[in-house]
């Protein structure tokens, strides 16, 4: 099952201190969220202690999870990813990244290869609406929205890194969203 | 500023990049603009799909037990169960406490009788 779909939730019982619920939870998203980690941080020693984090976010604090804004899993993957941004950010007052270029592009590259490999019957549809929309979009927007969210990068940062007017990133992400939202409103 | 002003900065939000002064100005609108809300929301579903363009990678099996641990060990609910109503393997947070402590004292004891 695509743990993105809708599906009984559980975190109330988590809130409730029930372990097998949060052993549940982990089984069902912890693939997804590690795949995060490792596109943010590219690397799995640091994704790992991610999710542990993530997990026990989960656990502390399901009690302040409101379905009424959103779903389980867009409540996991925003602290998944605000821990990877945070130790992303961490790192790289540490040490220049150099790998910055190839990672860039590997979100649709990887689309494309897949949708060529023999293991494209096993991709949800979903997941297969969201990388043909972002194939969809010119490359210029998803680049920009790939180093907002995967990288964390504010709005100048981006400007800076793509050697653009800071206008012209704003733009780029907003039509770029607005595309994607339009496109995959079936899904939510 | 205007709905669609607003719009325009729930888009970039949805991606952590709209500033502080923009997100604020987002949040008081959306607090009496159910439109402008559900446009938030919106953008944040389809940002959360972007997670959905990658391929699901496995953690490693043994970081399930880690992790498993480690939330027991943290605080969070106050009386955490099994649905069975037994008390889980790592214990209640007043139990594991006792366990690690009565750990130590056999490591430092350990200890010093090495030392000796």
């Amino acid at each position: 099952m695509d743990p993105t779909t809708k599906s009984s939730a559980l975190l109330p019982d988590i809130a409730r201190g029930d372990v097998a619920a949060f052993e549940q939870l982990y089984d069902r998203y912890s693939s997804t969220l590690y795949a995060l980690l490792i596109r943010i941080l590219a690397n799995a020693d640091d994704a790992q202690e991610a999710l542990q984090e993530t997990f026990v976010k989960a656990w502390t604090s399901a009690k302040m999870f409101d379905a009424l804004r959103g779903s389980e899993v867009a409540w996991l993957i925003s602290i998944a990813r605000s821990r990877g941004i945070d130790r992303l950010r961490a790192r790289r007052i540490r040490v220049d990244r150099e790998d910055e270029a190839g990672r860039e592009i590997s979100t649709v590259s990887g689309f494309v290869d897949r949708s060529n490999g023999a293991d494209k019957a096993i991709q949800s549809e979903q997941s297969y609406a969201v990388r043909g929309a972002l194939a969809e979009l010119p490359e210029a927007q998803r680049r920009a929205l790939e180093l907002a969210y995967f990288e964390g990068l504010s709005q100048s940062e981006i400007a800076e890194r793509l050697s653009q007017p800071l206008g012209t990133v704003k733009t780029r992400m907003q039509l770029g969203m607005k595309k994607l939202r339009d496109r995959l409103a079936e899904y939510r | 500023m205007t709905h669609d002003e607003i719009e325009a900065i729930a888009a970039l939000d949805a991606l952590g990049a709209a500033t502080p002064e923009e997100a604020r100005a987002m949040s008081a609108h959306v607090a009496s603009c159910d439109s402008c809300r559900r446009a938030r929301d919106e953008y944040a579903e389809a940002a959360t799909m972007l997670v959905t363009s990658l391929d699901p990678v496995p953690p490693p099996a043994t970081l399930r037990e880690r992790i498993r641990n480690a939330a027991v060990a943290a605080a969070g609910p106050a009386a955490f169960r099994r649905r069975d109503g037994g008390v889980p393997a790592g214990g209640t947070p007043a139990l594991r406490f006792l366990v690690i402590r009565s750990e130590l004292h056999v490591d430092c004891t350990q200890n010093h009788q090495r030392a000796r």
